[in-house]
Order: structure tokens, then sequence, then C-alpha cells
């Protein structure tokens, strides 16, 4: 995988075509002579990267960046997901957060619990996106999960329809008694 | 009524899980391990549930703002041991503390069997639901007689200052 070390000060254009000539230059065995190299990233990268792949315009298959997660969690301090690596990426490196819940190995016991983590993150429309579709997930402490991380965006247009949707249509009353309590109506 | 035991539990939802879930996400610390040493609290629900929930929602930061309880009156089949935590309060109000007991299990296989037995009956150990509403009313009126923990509150935890307004 090729992604540029500080792709995040480019614009997306800009970064699509850097990666381009990159991955380009590595197929071919050239090397490669823009300031941004290739490079074996380790875990947290690639999971840090997933938050960024659909604006920057680079692809990391749903197979890499979950055994990116696998690995990730393995490798951490704790063996497994659970709650404490949860607020302690939120603070420290909420990108990887974001990477772990896009990359669906969470079980929906800690996924519930990574997703009401994330809302606690400094406000992002990708965030924001990614809790909205969590709101559809099949197991009902996702979605719940996901209406607890969504409290700063609860103004939201968007948000406040689907809180209305889940209100009145949720299969799990407890899902929907969340929903109506968030809209505070 | 007596004191009972309660059970503030993390996810509304988890009345209708299936067992393995329902532990799952009920009843694994922080850490991911199963939490032999489970928090519950002795209080007589008609009188103190709301500012149980009140404080210990504010002791733990407030997020999510939305819990609900259970009672473990009747629960048979388990073996666990009650006590009475020796450590500091670990929630910023006396009430909270004072009443704050744990229950311990020596194994995961007696904790399942607590959790089993809880599960299968879990309806009926629910309490009434304690609103946000109630919960600010709560704090409110608390700050309205100048509770002087509730003060401490109010001065010190940016977090509540934006709960409590918005």
């Amino acid at each position: 995988m090729i992604i540029p070390l500080d792709y995040d000060c480019y614009k997306p254009t800009i970064a699509r075509a850097i990666i381009s000539v990159s991955q380009f230059q590595h197929q071919q065995g050239l090397p490669t002579s823009l300031p941004y190299r290739q490079f074996v990233p380790d875990a947290a990268s690639i999971l840090r990267a997933a938050k960024h792949s659909q604006y920057h315009g680079f692809q990391i298959s749903s197979t890499e960046l979950a055994s990116s997660a696998n690995r990730y969690l393995k490798e951490s301090r704790w063996g497994q997901a659970c709650r404490e690596m949860f607020y302690e990426l939120v603070e420290t490196d909420a990108d990887v957060l974001f990477g772990l819940i896009r990359s669906r190995v969470l079980k929906p016991s800690t996924l519930t619990f990574a997703a009401e983590t994330l809302g606690q993150a400094k406000a992002q429309v990708e965030i924001l996106e990614l809790l909205l579709e969590l709101l559809k997930h099949d197991s009902p402490v996702v979605r719940e999960g996901a209406i607890y991380g969504l409290s700063v965006y609860h103004a939201e247009r968007k948000v406040r329809e689907e809180l209305r949707r889940i209100a009145s249509q949720d299969a799990n009353v407890g899902v929907r008694e969340a929903a109506l309590e968030a809209l505070g109506e | 009524m007596a004191a009972q035991l309660v059970r503030i539990i993390k996810r509304r939802s988890s009345f209708n899980l299936d067992r393995d879930e329902f532990y799952r996400v009920e009843f694994l610390n922080d850490q991911g391990e199963p939490d032999l040493s489970l928090s519950v609290f002795e209080i007589d629900p008609n009188l103190n549930l709301i500012q149980l929930q009140t404080e210990q929602l504010v002791g733990i930061g407030i997020n999510p703002d939305q819990r609900c309880s259970v009672h473990l009156d009747g629960l048979s089949g388990w073996s666990g041991v009650l006590k009475t935590p020796t450590t500091n309060r670990v929630f910023n109000f006396k009430f909270a503390s004072d009443t704050h007991r744990e229950l311990q299990f020596v194994n995961n296989q007696v904790l399942l069997e607590f959790v089993f037995a809880l599960q299968s009956n879990l309806q009926n150990h629910r309490l009434v639901d304690v609103s946000k509403t109630m919960m600010k009313s709560y704090a409110l009126q608390q700050l309205d007689k100048h509770d002087e923990e509730w003060t401490q509150v109010a001065k010190n935890s940016e977090k509540f200052q934006i709960w409590i307004t918005k």
C-alpha cells in the first residue's frame, strides 16, 4: 500500500495524483522521485487512513482494513477491543478509533461503545456520516450506541430526521426510547 | 418499600438481547474482562432512584445521559457476595458513595449464573425509567437549594454546565 505520509496536508486532487504516480512507480519497480515515499504502514496508519480514503481518492480494501484492525487489537496492550481502549483513542488518536469502527471487525457488544465514544471526538462530517450509517446496523445495541454518539450532532437536520424515523419505526423498544429522548420532543 | 439492590445498566436495548450478548454488553469491565466486582447501589428506588441516577450520571461524566436500572430483589440461583467498598469515594456525591456496594463473584462461571438468572426474568426487574428531564430537574432543584456538592459540580465541571443548559 502507498499512502503519502502527510496526505492530510494536501488537497484531495493533489493527493490523488501523488498516490497514482507513486503507485505506478511502485508497480513498475521504479524509484519514486516525488517527495512522497512509498512505505509499509503499520496497522494504526492504515486505520487512520480509512477516514481520509474516500475524500483523498485512494483505496483501502475491506480485507486490508479488517486485517489491520485485527492486528491493531491483538498488538494493543489489552489484546482485544474494550471500552478503555476507546476512551484512550478518542483522546489521543480518534482517527484510529474511526478506522476500527469502519473495519467492521468489532462485535456489536463492543461496537456500541466504540460508536458512543467516537461521538466525543471533535465534531467532523466523516464521524457524523459514519454514526448515521450505524443507526441502520442490524444490532439494536449498536443503533443505541450510535444515538448516544450522535448527541453532539442532534441539532443537525439529517440527524433529527433519522432519530424521528427510529423513534417511530425501530423494531427495538429500547432504541425507540433512546431516540425519543435524544430528540427531546 | 425497603432498600433494594439496584444495578444501573448501560443500554436500554439490553432488555431484548440474547444471554450471551447481554453478558458481553453489560458485564464486561472497561478492559473487556468479566466484571467480577459489579457496582450496585442499596437504595429505596421509590424514594431515591432519581437522585442516584443523577448523581451517578454526573459522577461518571455524563456519557451517555440516558440509562435505566434494574433491581435484584427476588433473584435466585446465584451466589455473589455483597461488600461495601473500602476504597475512597468513587463519586462526587456522598449519597451515591454511601449507598455504593459491590457484588463480588469468585469466578466467571458464578458471574454467568447471576447474569443468566437476571436475564431470564429481566423485564420483571426493570425499574421505572428516569428521564433526562427528571434528572435535570433534580440537579436544578439542588442548585436552587445551594446544595454544596452540586454547587461544586456546577462550578468545576464543564460537561455538567453544557448538559444542564442544552
